[in-house]
């Protein structure tokens, strides 16, 4: 009894926090395609904060008015604070995407388009976090692909082409690259393969992926 | 300025365009996306491509984290607003 009495008393507001989370972490994801992203985008924090307080408020409302009344309808208390919780989180939601106050045909107060704003803002920071992390990770495929073909012109050669045909990169343009490295030397060399491979690492994440395995377990099984 | 007068010469500018739209709704369906990426996925021409990016960018509709293909594109909030408005 002492646990339910302790989770009925603690979950209203910590539960209703985690519904707002979740609520803004479904309507991020599908554009965003990364919780990372999502999660370190500071932006996203202060939409949270600012829909969880209004949420707590909305919250506050309807506990104080209708918790008795939904008792008596639902057997468990915890159950109808969930369901106080999500009409909050629900109706917080549809208001503030939908709230504009006009006097005299002009719209006085326009909360929807400022929410719109705010959310596009937070958009636009987290995908810019994916392309960053997109970037972090290619950056790591590079380093390995980079270890193998410091020393293997040959596997370069087949590798950088065969990626970069598959990105479309002109035929000539391919051996141009592949030429000016194998005439390049000493740092110039060094830089120019640190691009190229960074170059493929963006173009096909998936299949360098795959190359860089292969060529690991080739170099791996030789005498 | 209201979020329909920004995205209604957008629309008009993909009406005429459509490969412009192409590449749009391939980097809004990936989030985020390399050029070469593009340029694999939509089966345009690297230097068509380039330009078509480009002028998206300096109608404010991608953003990029470097230059050329070589970059990732993501969508800008004024992206976002002509995603959701034409959903």
């Amino acid at each position: 009894m002492y646990v339910l009495d302790w989770l009925i008393a603690r979950l209203p507001y910590e539960g209703l926090l985690l519904m707002s989370l979740a609520y803004l972490t479904f309507d991020f994801y599908p554009q965003v395609s990364s919780l990372a992203a999502i999660w370190r985008n500071p932006a996203f924090w202060i939409l949270w904060l600012v829909f969880s307080f209004l949420d707590l408020l909305a919250f506050g409302i309807l506990y104080a008015n209708s918790f008795a009344h939904l008792v008596v309808l639902i057997p468990s208390p915890i159950l109808a604070t969930a369901a106080i919780q999500f009409l909050a989180t629900i109706g917080v939601y549809s208001v503030l995407q939908s709230f504009t106050l006009q006097f005299a045909g002009r719209k006085v107060v326009d909360v929807e388009e400022l929410i719109a704003r705010f959310r596009t803002a937070a958009l636009q920071s987290s995908v810019a976090k994916r392309a960053s992390l997109s970037r972090r990770h290619a950056r790591k495929l590079a380093e390995g692909l980079r270890a193998i073909y410091h020393s293997d012109l040959q596997a370069f050669s087949e590798d950088y082409s065969q990626i970069m045909a598959l990105a479309k990169m002109p035929r000539d343009r391919i051996v141009l690259n592949l030429d000016s490295y194998k005439n390049s030397q000493g740092s110039e060399r060094d830089a120019l393969l640190n691009e190229l491979v960074m170059r493929m690492a963006v173009a096909d994440p998936d299949n360098v992926r795959e190359l860089l395995s292969k060529r690991r377990s080739t170099v791996q099984s030789a005498p | 300025m209201s979020s329909v007068s920004n995205v209604v010469p957008i629309a008009e500018y993909f009406r005429g365009n459509p490969q412009a739209k192409q590449v749009f709704d391939a980097i809004s369906r990936s989030s985020s996306i390399s050029g070469w990426a593009l340029a694999k996925e939509t089966n345009l021409d690297p230097d068509a491509l380039q330009g078509l990016l480009s002028e998206m960018q300096s109608r404010g509709l991608i953003s990029s984290d470097g230059p050329a293909l070589d970059a990732f594109f993501y969508l800008t909030g004024l992206g976002f607003q002509y995603s959701s408005f034409a959903s």
